[in-house]
């Protein structure tokens, strides 16, 4: 039995909109108004994912303590430097550093390659074995060093290399390095494009890195909606001055969290206009073939309208700053605003048919979904408010914002149309979208399959329930971001690199001892790769290390002190080159004597800017590095000692992952490693892994509250099992569904996409309520389908489609996610609603006009 | 003919920033002092013989080298044991070892030009070889380390820059390598037998080695 209050108070509601037409526009006219000054003086959107959990929770309460002691951490911005040589990477550095020192936009900076502590003592961080290795290979090219001098000639060298050739005991000694050398010489002479590497030549490494990694501490602008954005640009136009100056050629790419998070917004918003003018076209189109007038589509279209405004008003009043899933309720409030609008006027449409005047449509109306409509509203905020008490800040944000917009959403449809309608009660034509006729091929076929789709979808559904324990929450944000964002690409790039990986975790030490003790502690578990802290730069064996630098520098001094040989004449040079190869040394040698003879002269000089372009820098460096001097920790560069000692006296040992934990799997165990010998560790790894936790406990106990609190309610209301159980049954196939498409397809709950759950439960009560009630009414649930709730029901999923579903294109993998799977989402909702609910309903109320 | 135009000695106080721009009066007295012992007691009692090398267990900075001839792996897989015999041997291998090279050049006319302080108590005193027509043959460099105690000892020759120091912790690095800690001491036990006999590089100051670097 259906209380017949809640028709009269829809009539009442209706009715009163109708009369007062002028004043109920002007009403919501004012409202809407107000509501777009409020979003628009004091919208705030915080993209910061970690402070979306509750501040409660261990691992924040963690964090809270690291972020306080080292309040700019997370704030730092990486810059990759990638050149086609170690050289020409480390050049640019220089010059690209050097510049940025100098602007505003940047606060500190540290880069090792240009940081005079690490060119005077960098040999000091090398092992001791390979420093021998680097200093006998320096101390064989020391001849070679000293021959070239500060401002060589193509002449000069060839002539050195030919007599190394000639001489077993020539300049150079080593085969290696010759072949290095020839190689390389041979690769300059014949590329136009290829520069000499003195470092792979005088490296003890094969392939020395092209790539070079700073940090900076950047000058945020928390007034614009982008705070990254001055320092990005900073830095990009400073590396097309370096580009244009020094002719320099090395590719600049920008990350860390203020520019992941600055792209992201670019990433999200990009196309995003069209994407939605391509949705309006859709939706309309949706409304005009289900409403057949265009009146009705402009009121339904000014409905959806209204209450996303107004709810974004309402938001931006009670919230002071939204985040990137409460920002969603826009997405939720057109799919409900459409879904009471589409219902309401899917209704309408027939009764104005049927009718001579558009008060008996409204009274006819609000008697058949009167009830429905009016529940639909309480029950489905009542929903979205059981998201309110989790810990997961982000959702219960916007449970409340929904549950609100959901009553607005209610209460535009039931005024703002009635009263549009009236104010042009001749535009809505007197056709009536009659039901469709049990005799129909169409109709026939329906009622024919319903039966074995309702039970495929339901045995689906019921096989689906078997995944949940499967699905999970990818809190990493990460995962949301555009694979094509260039933060997005640097920082993929620079994981592969040892020590790089994003995923670390932080602990916090009171002095020197407790530093050293808990990183001892820290570095045993096998899945931890090292541990960094302050005293971890102050290199081991330094007295050792500065004797064999000693031993060797006196020596290599004088020879980069040499002002190199001056007056050495190419052809000479080139012929007695030839010369000495054609006796045959090496493949190497080989090729460099066939580059010789194929080569002209001209062309050979003509190599000279890109044989020794990075020259003066290595040699500079060299002369440096053998300055090397005993390093304490009182020496480190003070932009390192800031990041691993607070102004508080307290220190931070950064524990690094082995092969950087990439994968989920990887990451828990380290970090559940990590939390075994230091509870209070925090960082990236932790805060993915507990807030994805977190966020999956407080799913399950908002979706069990809100079936609680629904069944009690529609039980109050409805007072029958059968319809509580027509309600619940398809809603609960369609989310657990839903979760096992997304598990199989890998598309994880994540940040984005999560308000596909509410939205279903917001459509599927709304959809279910409507169905359940005809179906009761009728005693026979495909009656309900072919009728106008049933049109309803598939209109409002389509819309629901239609708005959204084109967001599975956009490169942001949240937004793409979340289109992906609202569209998956809405297909089960529409599947359990349409096919489910009808035999369930003819199978409870069959029973009960069998009963005597 | 090429031509080097090697900026050595003038440019000495240049050569390293940071170190002391003025010459080491004392240091240079000392090098001077010690090649005037060497050559004294080759000509008396003859080249490697006894006394000329207690003039180098005299004045090398034995501690020092021996620390940094061993130090790193080769010392961590030393025994206890093995640590006390080498320390034991170690002054009066080195002084074999050094006598025959040192020899060599002593015997020769050695003229110091310059010297500067590179770190403080390490200093280079540069000097020239001469053979018989008073042509400069090469470039020899001496390390002197200045004790706490004020002292000057001899640390390092460096012959055409090559460091002796750096060559012969090769050589120790090589034979614990391939032998152990008892191989090497067996090495150094074979050195000091065949005191002034035993040389660990091609001879120095000979004719082929000096004349890569003649002027």
């Amino acid at each position: 039995m259906q209380p017949i209050f809640l028709d009269a108070l829809l009539w009442r509601l209706m009715a009163f909109a109708e009369r007062a037409r002028v004043l109920t526009l002007l009403f919501w006219a004012a409202l809407t108004a107000l509501a777009a000054w409020q979003v628009s003086s004091n919208i705030a959107i915080s993209t910061d994912t970690s402070e979306m959990i509750s501040p409660e929770a261990p691992h924040r309460q963690a964090s809270a303590k690291i972020n306080a002691a080292f309040p700019k951490l997370s704030e730092q911005v990486l810059v990759v430097v990638e050149a086609s040589t170690a050289d020409g990477a480390a050049a640019f550095t220089d010059e690209l550093s050097a510049r940025l020192r100098e602007r505003d936009e940047v606060q500190s900076l540290l880069a090792a390659p240009s940081e005079p502590f690490f060119r005077q003592n960098g040999l000091l961080f090398l092992d001791v074995d390979e420093l021998e290795d680097l200093l006998a290979r320096l101390t064989k090219a020391a001849p070679l060093l000293e021959r070239l001098g500060p401002d060589p000639t193509v002449a000069t060298l060839l002539e050195a290399l030919a007599e190394a050739a000639e001489q077993e005991n020539g300049a150079i000694t080593d085969q290696e390095t010759l072949d290095r050398l020839y190689t390389a010489l041979s690769d300059v002479i014949t590329d136009d494009e290829a520069i000499f590497s003195w470092q792979a030549l005088l490296s003890t490494e094969d392939d020395p890195s092209n790539r070079v990694l700073f940090t900076l501490q950047p000058v945020l602008d928390y007034s614009r909606l982008r705070p990254a954005q001055a320092v990005k640009e900073a830095i990009l136009e400073e590396a097309d001055a370096v580009r244009a100056e020094t002719g320099f050629a090395a590719t600049v790419i920008i990350t860390g969290d203020p520019v992941l998070r600055s792209e992201e917004l670019e990433a999200v918003s990009r196309g995003i206009g069209w994407a939605f003018a391509l949705s309006g076209v859709l939706v309309g189109l949706l409304l005009y073939v289900a409403l057949s007038s265009k009146l009705m589509v402009t009121a339904c279209l000014l409905s959806i309208i209204l209450s996303v405004v107004l709810t974004a008003g309402i938001a931006v009043t009670l919230f002071d700053e939204l985040n990137l899933i409460s920002v969603a309720f826009a997405v939720l409030m057109v799919g409900l605003g459409a879904d009471f609008s589409i219902h309401l006027l899917v209704h309408l449409r027939t009764e104005v048919g049927n009718t001579r005047s558009l008060r008996t449509a409204f009274y006819r109306t609000a008697r058949k979904i009167g009830t429905a409509l009016a529940l639909a509203a309480p029950t489905t905020a009542l929903a979205f408010f059981s998201f309110a008490p989790t810990e997961f800040i982000g959702m219960n944000q916007l449970g409340v914002i929904a549950g609100v917009g959901v009553l607005i959403a209610f209460l535009v449809s039931v005024t703002l149309i009635p009263a549009l309608l009236g104010l042009f009660p001749s535009s809505l034509g007197r056709r009536a979208l009659a039901e469709v006729p049990e005799t129909r091929p169409s109709t026939m076929i329906l009622d024919r399959a319903v039966i074995p789709f309702g039970l495929v979808v339901g045995g689906l559904g019921v096989a689906s329930i078997a995944l949940l324990p499967q699905a999970r929450f990818d809190a990493d944000p990460m995962a949301l971001r555009a694979k094509s964002a260039p933060s997005v690409v640097a920082l993929n790039l620079i994981s592969e690199e040892e020590g790089a990986s994003p995923y670390r975790l932080s602990v916090l030490a009171a002095d020197e001892d407790d530093v050293r003790a808990k990183a001892r502690a820290l570095g045993q578990p096998e899945t931890v790769d090292s541990t960094r802290h302050l005293f971890s730069f102050v290199p081991d064996d330094q007295a050792l290390k500065l004797d064999l630098i000693d031993a060797a520098g006196v020596g290599l001094s004088f020879a980069l002190m040499s002002g190199g040989s001056v007056d050495d004449e190419l052809a000479v040079s080139i012929a007695r080159l030839e010369t000495a190869l054609s006796e045959g040394t090496s493949d190497a040698g080989e090729r460099l004597l066939t580059t010789l003879r194929s080569t002209s002269m001209m062309e050979i000089d003509g190599a000279a800017p890109r044989i020794f372009l990075f020259w003066p820098r290595q040699r500079s460096l060299l002369q440096e590095q053998l300055l090397a001097g005993y390093v304490t920790v009182d020496d480190l560069p003070s932009s390192l000692t800031a990041r691993y000692a607070g102004d508080d006296g307290l220190y931070r040992i950064e524990i690094l992952p082995l092969d950087g934990a990439l994968t989920v799997r990887e990451r828990r165990a380290f970090v559940s490693d990590v939390l075994a010998v230091a509870p209070d560790a925090a960082g990236s790894a932790r805060s993915a892994l507990a807030a994805g936790d977190i966020i999956g406990q407080s799913m399950v106990q908002a979706s069990l509250t809100a079936a609680a609190l629904v069944s009690i309610l529609v039980l109050l209301f409805l007072r029958s099992f059968k319809l509580l159980l027509l309600l619940l049954v398809p809603l609960v196939l369609a989310g657990s569904l839903t979760t096992a498409t997304g598990t199989l397809f890998d598309i994880p709950y994540n940040f984005a996409n999560v308000l596909v759950l509410p939205l279903i439960i917001g459509i599927g009560i709304d959809s279910g309520l409507h169905l359940a009630l005809q179906a009761e009414r009728r005693g026979d649930g495909l009656a309900a389908v072919r009728g106008p709730t049933g049109r309803a029901v598939l209109y409002s999923a389509l819309t629901t489609i239609a708005s959204f579903g084109s967001l599975v294109i956009s490169e942001h993998r949240g937004t793409s996610s979340m289109g992906a799977l609202l569209t998956v989402g809405m297909i089960w909702v529409l599947a359990t609603m349409l096919f489910v609910l009808p035999p369930l309903a003819g199978f409870l109320y069959k029973r009960r006009s069998q009963t005597p | 003919m090429k031509q080097m135009t090697i900026s050595v000695l003038s440019a000495a106080s240049m050569l390293l920033a940071g170190a002391q721009a003025e010459r080491m009066p004392e240091s240079e007295a000392f090098i001077v002092g010690v090649v005037d012992e060497l050559k004294s007691a080759a000509d008396t009692h003859g080249d490697a013989s006894p006394e000329v090398r207690q003039v180098l267990e005299d004045n090398l900075a034995t501690e020092a080298i021996g620390r940094f001839l061993l130090a790193g792996d080769a010392a961590e897989s030393a025994t206890d044991d093995q640590r006390t015999r080498y320390d034991t041997l170690f002054p009066r291998f080195i002084a074999a070892a050094f006598a025959e090279e040192i020899g060599q050049l002593t015997s020769r006319r050695i003229d110091v030009t310059s010297s500067l302080e590179r770190r403080p108590g390490d200093i280079i005193v540069q000097s020239a070889l001469f053979d018989d027509k008073d042509v400069k043959r090469a470039n020899i460099d001496w390390r002197v380390r200045i004790l706490e105690t004020g002292e000057n000892k001899l640390i390092d020759v460096l012959v055409e820059r090559i460091s002796q120091l750096t060559i012969r912790r090769q050589t120790f690095s090589s034979i614990v390598d391939e032998e152990g800690v008892e191989g090497l001491l067996a090495y150094m036990e074979t050195t000091i037998g065949e005191a002034g006999v035993a040389s660990l590089t091609e001879p120095l100051g000979s004719d082929a080695a000096v004349a890569g670097g003649a002027e």
